[in-house]
């Protein structure tokens, strides 16, 4: 029983569901008729939950967030690290739980989206491993315009 | 009656202890052994698997974990139900038997480990960008400009990732069987680091203090270190099961899907290579 004793440090199981998933879903043995239906709004969950976002989004934040670092004093920049993260850390998790939270009702109440992604649903199982291709665009990620401007200073 | 299945053990595997011992669906029933030959499938009965959801999911996971404390285990897919025991028989283990034992063997006393490390993006960006002359640049004020500017500084951040991503690596390997990747990396969306670990059950805890070295080391990176798991990323297992068995077994389905694909998967797209 070497297995059934958990370090400190060590958790027994994955914090996000994508990555409970990833085993019981993705890496499980399919027996075709018998995967259930009702198992579907899971697989639409996964796929979109493992959307990320586009590259030009990440460079505008990035090219913004340097501008924010500048117009602190020098001697502050080393301090600063310790303690936005601890902010960017709580908030981002909410937005990802909500997130995930939206989609689920989604699917779920989508019948037309089950029955096309029990159909679709062999192809897209490659989807996590590999980085760029079909790597769709969620909705509402693509126009950082609000944020864009904000920063002159 | 219908049967939830959850993994594929050896004939001899014993159910898991104290907390681990009912499976899902209403009302949830005990996990039992449905043997054929040298395997066995572990499942447990329900008139009604409901809908399956998070909390459906983290306990299949769980029925996994516990089977794993007696050896190796492989996954079947989450909300797989089959009409009868006779069923699994025949239309799940019978069509394996000579394939997965083997599978089973490469496995015996080793778990798998993964490892989620990510840096706050303020600490990266002031760590790569704060020292150079990225960061006291006017900044651009065009759309081509700015990202411009926030490509070079993707770039530096890559590099720190991957350079931080090497020096775990570097620390951990050593002790492993085996490790791959879970992830893309590289890319500016991409992990600093998202690892599986192959690792002898015996030696997990070497592996844990090695962790520990790792976190108390680069305090600034978050870590996140989760097992012990089946060690589905090491298995190349078949990951289709033909079966001839009429789909919506246990009533309520509207799978209308031919689900006939075989082993080599002729007419079927997205057959990944694992």
């Amino acid at each position: 029983m070497t297995v059934a004793n958990y370090s400190v440090g060590r958790a027994p199981r994955p914090s996000g569901l994508a990555d409970v998933l990833d085993v019981v879903l993705d890496k499980g043995i399919v027996i075709d008729a018998y995967v259930r239906v009702a198992l579907v709004g899971i697989e639409i969950l996964t796929i979109d939950a493992r959307i990320v976002i586009a590259s030009v989004d990440t460079y505008l934040r990035f090219a913004e967030a340097v501008n924010r670092l500048d117009i602190q004093p020098k001697e502050q920049v080393a301090g600063l690290p310790g303690l936005m993260r601890e902010v960017t850390d709580s908030s981002s998790r909410h937005r990802a739980k909500g997130a995930l939270g939206g989609l689920k009702e989604t699917a779920l109440e989508t019948a037309d989206d089950v029955a096309e992604a029990l159909r679709g649903s062999p192809s897209s199982r490659g989807h996590h491993n590999h980085s760029d291709d079909g790597r769709g665009l969620p909705a509402g990620r693509y126009a950082p315009a609000g944020r864009r401007g904000g920063r002159e200073g | 009656m219908p049967v939830v299945l959850y993994g594929i053990v050896r004939a001899g595997h014993l159910l898991p202890g104290p907390g681990v011992q009912l499976g899902i669906g209403s009302p949830r029933a005990p996990l039992r052994l449905v043997r054929s030959g040298p395997l066995a499938a572990v499942v447990s009965a329900t008139a009604d698997i409901g809908e399956i959801g998070e909390q459906e999911a983290v306990r299949h996971l769980e029925i996994l974990q516990g089977l794993l404390a007696d050896g190796p285990v492989l996954p079947v897919r989450l909300g797989t139900v089959a009409p009868d025991d006779s069923a699994v028989r025949a239309e799940v283990l019978e069509p394996v038997r000579d394939s997965l034992p083997e599978r089973l063997d490469a496995i015996e006393g080793l778990v798998e480990l993964h490892l989620d490390v990510g840096e706050a993006e303020e600490s990266e960006l002031a760590e790569t960008v704060g020292a150079t002359s990225l960061a006291h640049a006017p900044p651009p004020q065009d759309l081509d400009g700015r990202l411009q500017l926030g490509q070079q500084i993707a770039e530096l951040v890559v590099a720190r990732r991957t350079e931080q991503a090497r020096e775990i690596l570097d620390a951990l390997c050593p002790l492993t069987h085996a490790d791959r990747p879970r992830r893309h990396h590289g890319g500016p969306e991409d992990p600093l680091l998202s690892w599986a670990f192959l690792v002898p059950a015996e030696a997990l805890a070497d592996f844990d203090t090695a962790v520990d070295r790792v976190r108390a080391a680069l305090p600034h990176l978050t870590i996140e270190y989760v097992g012990p798991l089946p060690a589905v990323d090491f298995v190349d297992f078949p990951d289709r099961v033909l079966t001839d068995a009429q789909p919506a077994a246990t009533g309520g389905d509207t799978f209308d899907g031919s689900g006939r694909w075989g082993w080599g998967g002729n007419d079927k797209e997205g057959q990944e290579p694992r």
